[in-house]
Order: structure tokens, then C-alpha cells, then sequence
């Protein structure tokens, strides 16, 4: 069993979860059944809930999938949603708070591309999936040598989340804009 | 003790809202008392008792007055917020910082302040970009995108002549 988690609120500016259930269909067509989604997160918006549940039965993979239909601090997950990969959606290169706080967790963090205009813009690593093509693919891989991509994505992780931690010319960039005068 | 100003709409578990705290906590670092200012809502959300903890001062009212005179002690702390912050705004802080450009219409007529920042922090792929262009029309005002698409997106929707206001671009950070 691949436990995927996706930490968002369900609405409809995070509305990227069909490319997800799409993803579970290829890997069904792929002879891999054992892949479960759960979507982590408070319903914003009704129609988007629906439109998931909808799709996933359209696309016959309602039973994999399934819904907290709350906001859960990443700290209070259970430790089985813990040791899962968690879906983080990006925009090119860009990862928001989500992603990063989902490696400080230590949890194993994959990224998706939502923004179809920029897919060919990632650094070629293992953690970025630029494609639904790409996500699916990984998730064969993880299927095959669970063992190997594990220490493959930690190590990804680890090192991205290094440039995020601010040196002394950021550090002085946001000082002067917090105190302008000076 | 030098004081800035964050400005958001909630302070639920969201990434503007880990950007308000993630804000806080470096001024509080760096010696500077920061405010965070939730418009509009008067929920206790998920970031409230973290504050409380770290002794953050959190404000909850309204800029724009209603009365209200079944709520009088919300209607006077509205009037008191709302006087003070468009007459009193540049001598009360540093800087003002407003999360989000959805926020802007909650700060712009009604905190008076030469340095205010308009944290951009979503992209275009989460919805359309509806902002007045009012919005960037202030040259002492900073939009600051936190990812260069953004940067991008705004100028090819609006145009580059359209910023009368500075921008800056100060990707995301984690202070520990």
C-alpha cells in the first residue's frame, strides 16, 4: 500500500485534485491498485468536494480515496499518515509554507506543477514532478524500490529547505523593509 | 522600541497566515514589537493561541466604522483602530505589512502610513488577477512578490506602467 497525502484546504483556489485522481486511474491502468490518497484538509467549498467525489467515481477509483474534511496541524497527524508521502502542489519551482513545513515534519514531500505554463522549469529532481506523466512515473518507482526512492526524495528535501533559511543579506533586506528609515 | 504593523483577514492554518507569524517572529528576533491586525473577523483561529503564547499582540476589529450598538464595546474599539490607524499610523510604526493583494481594499483608505507593504502570495493559477489597478497606484507603497512568476504575471496582466508603487521580491523564509 502507497499512502499519498494532500495537505490543502478544499477550495477552489487549491482546486488541482483531479490531476491527483487522474494520476490513481493511469496507475490503476498501470496494474497498480494499492495507491490511496487522503486529503487532508477543511471543505472551503462543496462544489469542488463534490466535483472530486464525482471525478473519482467517473474514473472508478472512489475507494481510493478519502477525505479528513477537517484542518489537521501536520504535528497531530497519526504516525501511519506520517510515514505516507505527502503531495504538495507548486507553481513551477515555487513551493508555498505548506511544502516546506511538510519537510520540517520530516515527512517524505513530493511536489506537483499546477501551472501547465511551466513545466519545463524545475530542476531535474526527484522530488519535482513537473507532469502528471512525471507523478505517476514516480509513484511506479516508489511501487519498485520503495527503499531506494525513500532516501532519494529525504535527501532531495533536506537540501531544499536550506534555501529557506534566511543569510545575512536577506536577513538585512527584510530588516529595511520592516524599518524603512533606517 | 521600533513597532511594525501585519495586516491580514484571518489567521487560520494557511500559508499567509504561517507568512504573518513567520514575519512576527523575525521582528520579535530583531528587537521590533510586531501587531497583527485581523480585519473583519472576530473568530478565535488556529494561530491565536500560538500568538498568545509568544506574547504577540493580536488586534481583532474593523477599520471601516458600522454601528453597531449591540456590540458597543466592539464599536468603540473599531473607532478607537480606525482613528488611530489613518491619523496616527506613521508615528505608531515603522512599517505596515498587509498580507495578500485580496487584502489591500481592508488598509489602503484606512491606514494612512508612508511605508506600507502589499505582500503578494498567491499566482495567477489559483485565480484570475481582478486588483484595481488603484491598488499600485501610491509610489511610496511596495507590492513584494515572494516567487519570480509572480513578478512575471503581474506585468504581463497589467503592464509594467500601470506600478507607480516600488516592488521588491523576498522569497519565502523560515526563521528557524
Amino acid at each position: 500500500m502507497i499512502n499519498l497525502n494532500v495537505i490543502s484546504r478544499i477550495s477552489k483556489d487549491k482546486n488541482f485534485f483531479p490531476d491527483l485522481l487522474k494520476t490513481l486511474y493511469l496507475l490503476k491502468n498501470n496494474g497498480i491498485n494499492d495507491v490511496h490518497i487522503l486529503f487532508i484538509g477543511t471543505v472551503y467549498s462543496p462544489n469542488v468536494y463534490q466535483n472530486i467525489i464525482d471525478t473519482a467515481s467517473r474514473l472508478n477509483v472512489s475507494s481510493n480515496i478519502a477525505f479528513t474534511e477537517k484542518s489537521i496541524p501536520m504535528n497531530e497527524l497519526s504516525d501511519e499518515i506520517k510515514s505516507g508521502y505527502f503531495i504538495n502542489f507548486t507553481i513551477g519551482e515555487f513551493t508555498g509554507y505548506s511544502g516546506l513545513e511538510s519537510i520540517k515534519n520530516g515527512f517524505k514531500t513530493v511536489f506537483y506543477n499546477i501551472d501547465k505554463s511551466l513545466k519545463n522549469e524545475h530542476a531535474n529532481l526527484i522530488a519535482y514532478c513537473h507532469t502528471l506523466d512525471e507523478l505517476t512515473a514516480l509513484i511506479i518507482n516508489i511501487s519498485r524500490e520503495q527503499a531506494f526512492i525513500n532516501k532519494e526524495i529525504t535527501a532531495c528535501n533536506q537540501e531544499m529547505l536550506n534555501r529557506f533559511v534566511l543569510n545575512s543579506t536577506r536577513k538585512q533586506q527584510l530588516l529595511s523593509m520592516m524599518l524603512p528609515k533606517h | 522600541m521600533r513597532k511594525i504593523l501585519i495586516v491580514n483577514g484571518h489567521l487560520v492554518m494557511g500559508g499567509a497566515e504561517k507568512l504573518v507569524y513567520e514575519l512576527a517572529v523575525f521582528a520579535r528576533k530583531n528587537n521590533i514589537v510586531p501587531t497583527v491586525l485581523i480585519v473583519d473577523n472576530y473568530a478565535r483561529e488556529y494561530y491565536d493561541p500560538i500568538f498568545k503564547q509568544k506574547k504577540i499582540k493580536v488586534v481583532r476589529t474593523r477599520l471601516s466604522i458600522i454601528r453597531n450598538f449591540r456590540a458597543p464595546l466592539r464599536m468603540l474599539r473599531s473607532m478607537y483602530w480606525s482613528f488611530r490607524l489613518k491619523y496616527f499610523a506613521d508615528r505608531l510604526y515603522d512599517s505596515v505589512h498587509v498580507i495578500g493583494l485580496h487584502n489591500i481594499y481592508r488598509a489602503k483608505d484606512f491606514i494612512n502610513h508612508s511605508n506600507r507593504f502589499y505582500w503578494h502570495v498567491t499566482n495567477a493559477a489559483q485565480g484570475a488577477y481582478n486588483y484595481p489597478e488603484s491598488y499600485f497606484d501610491n509610489p511610496k507603497d511596495t507590492v513584494v512578490c515572494i516567487n519570480q512568476c509572480q513578478e512575471n504575471e503581474l506585468d504581463s496582466h497589467y503592464g509594467n506602467s500601470v506600478f507607480k508603487c516600488k516592488r521588491a521580491l523576498f522569497p519565502l523564509f523560515l526563521n528557524d
